[in-house]
């Protein structure tokens, strides 16, 4: 087997397992009733490990499986799909090694989303968000903001903890991972402490 | 699912289901909002009880639309600046009909597309609609995927329970202020995550062993077959839709 088969072989296999973390993620945000959704800590870790293409694929899979049961996640998919590229281009660009570069990447990230998430909301459907945000929404639509005011605000307020959060934690969990499966991975060599 | 009990609509081709999901929300996408309440929605109730399984699609379809149509509902009367009809006036709340037409317009397409896609699989099994897929040249990496991610998913959930209560016991703390909280996120994530990925390299020889990177093609040990009732409902369904999208470009462009 060469050795960008074995690599795109691994690759592959991570993404099931980053769609799982993303949604065992979201689910433990909520059993822990934490003010964040956490929900693309999976999306992140493998565009991190394997890069862009993974990491695209592996948001547009997590959205397309959510969908099955709740249609309103395929539409949200181009944002997963964004964060995975962008995480994926950041990680080639070894930025997830240390501090200065996990800020950077969290502020592309966190851009991203809004760049993507927002118009979603607003284009198909109509400034609403399914959560709880949507309070906010509406009490800012009632203050006289018009709705793209109302619904770039209320996103500002709750996504941006949520990404500056989970790319910390991929940080600390690709720090965790052994040196010898780290290798398996396209971009996991650079990971390996000297 | 139990084959034995299955309806009428379970014994379509995936293909054929699923020609008409995109077929419905591109109709629903180009005519107004009396298309997807009256048309989509009821047939798709109809079919569903022709399934037997009108409730489980019911309460699917109500839990995934619920919050959506009551919200933008309330922010399209919000938002409504136009001079239309006064439908209810109460203190500072205000009801013209065009908000209420641009919450129809609005939600229209979200009903189209919740109700054909819960009923799509409330009739078709993820496996099937895989082997349809690979039939049609599709990889069977994607088939993969999505299967090993269905089969992932319920095992990751039960196996964060077993370490989120093995840390109960370690003293780590899930109640109390947002920061013990917060705290408790990472030893409980932590280890499923590590010991998920450490298991990634038995799984790959798993699979190679068994050919998955051969460029060779597959063998699969469930069959299914494209008849003819199928071919014919997919070419009616397709005309339909053209004749209806013809319409709507004729009454556009005249």
């Amino acid at each position: 087997m060469s050795k960008v088969q074995k690599y795109s072989t691994m690759a592959i296999l991570l993404i099931p397992i980053g769609i799982a973390i993303n949604y065992v993620g979201g689910q433990l945000a909520l059993v822990l009733k934490l003010p964040v959704f956490i929900d693309v800590i999976g999306t992140i870790l493998v565009g991190a490990l394997a890069g862009p293409l993974f990491g695209g694929i592996t948001g547009l899979v997590t959205n397309l499986i959510l969908g099955i049961t709740a249609p309103v996640w395929i539409a949200y998919a181009v944002v997963n799909v964004a964060i995975g590229i962008v995480a994926g281009l950041c990680a080639q660009r070894g930025w997830f090694k240390d501090v200065k570069g996990i800020i950077i990447t969290s502020v592309l990230i966190w851009l991203i989303t809004q760049l993507t998430a927002n118009p979603v909301t607003v284009y198909m459907f109509g400034g609403v968000t399914g959560s709880g945000s949507s309070f906010i929404t509406s009490f800012l639509l009632a203050t006289g903001q018009s709705l793209w005011q109302s619904v770039i605000t209320t996103a500002l307020i709750t996504e941006t903890v949520d990404k500056f959060v989970s790319v910390i934690i991929v940080f600390f969990i690709i720090k965790a991972i052994p040196a010898r499966t780290l290798t398996k991975f396209p971009l996991g060599e650079q990971y390996i402490p000297e | 699912m139990n084959r034995a009990n299955k309806g009428l609509l379970s014994h379509l081709y995936p293909t054929t289901k699923f020609v008409f999901l995109l077929s419905a929300i591109l109709l629903g996408a180009i005519y107004d909002w009396k298309f997807g309440y009256f048309i989509i929605l009821p047939l798709t109730m109809v079919l569903a009880l022709f399934e037997g399984k009108f409730f489980p699609f019911f309460k699917k379809v109500v839990a995934a639309l619920i919050v959506f149509v009551v919200f933008i509902f309330l922010f399209k009367v919000m938002l409504d600046n136009s001079d239309s009809t006064i439908l209810f006036q109460w203190q500072f709340v205000t009801i013209k009909t065009q908000g209420l037409i641009d919450g129809f317009n609005q939600t229209s397409i979200l009903v189209i597309i919740a109700a054909t896609v819960i009923l799509f699989f409330e009739t078709t099994d993820v496996e099937d609609f895989m082997i349809s897929l690979q039939q049609m040249k599709v990889s069977h990496l994607v088939s993969y995927v999505f299967l090993a991610t269905l089969q992932m998913i319920p095992d990751m959930v039960k196996r964060s329970k077993v370490i989120m209560q093995a840390q109960q016991a370690r003293g780590i703390e899930t109640e109390g202020n947002i920061f013990l909280r917060l705290k408790a996120f990472f030893p409980s994530l932590g280890p499923l995550i590590i010991s998920s990925i450490a298991d990634l390299e038995d799984r790959a020889i798993t699979l190679e062993v068994r050919g998955f990177s051969a460029n060779v093609p597959k063998t699969h040990l469930k069959q299914l077959e494209m008849k003819t009732s199928d071919k014919w409902l997919m070419g009616l369904i397709v005309l339909l839709t053209l004749v209806l999208v013809g319409w709507r470009i004729q009454l556009w462009l005249f």
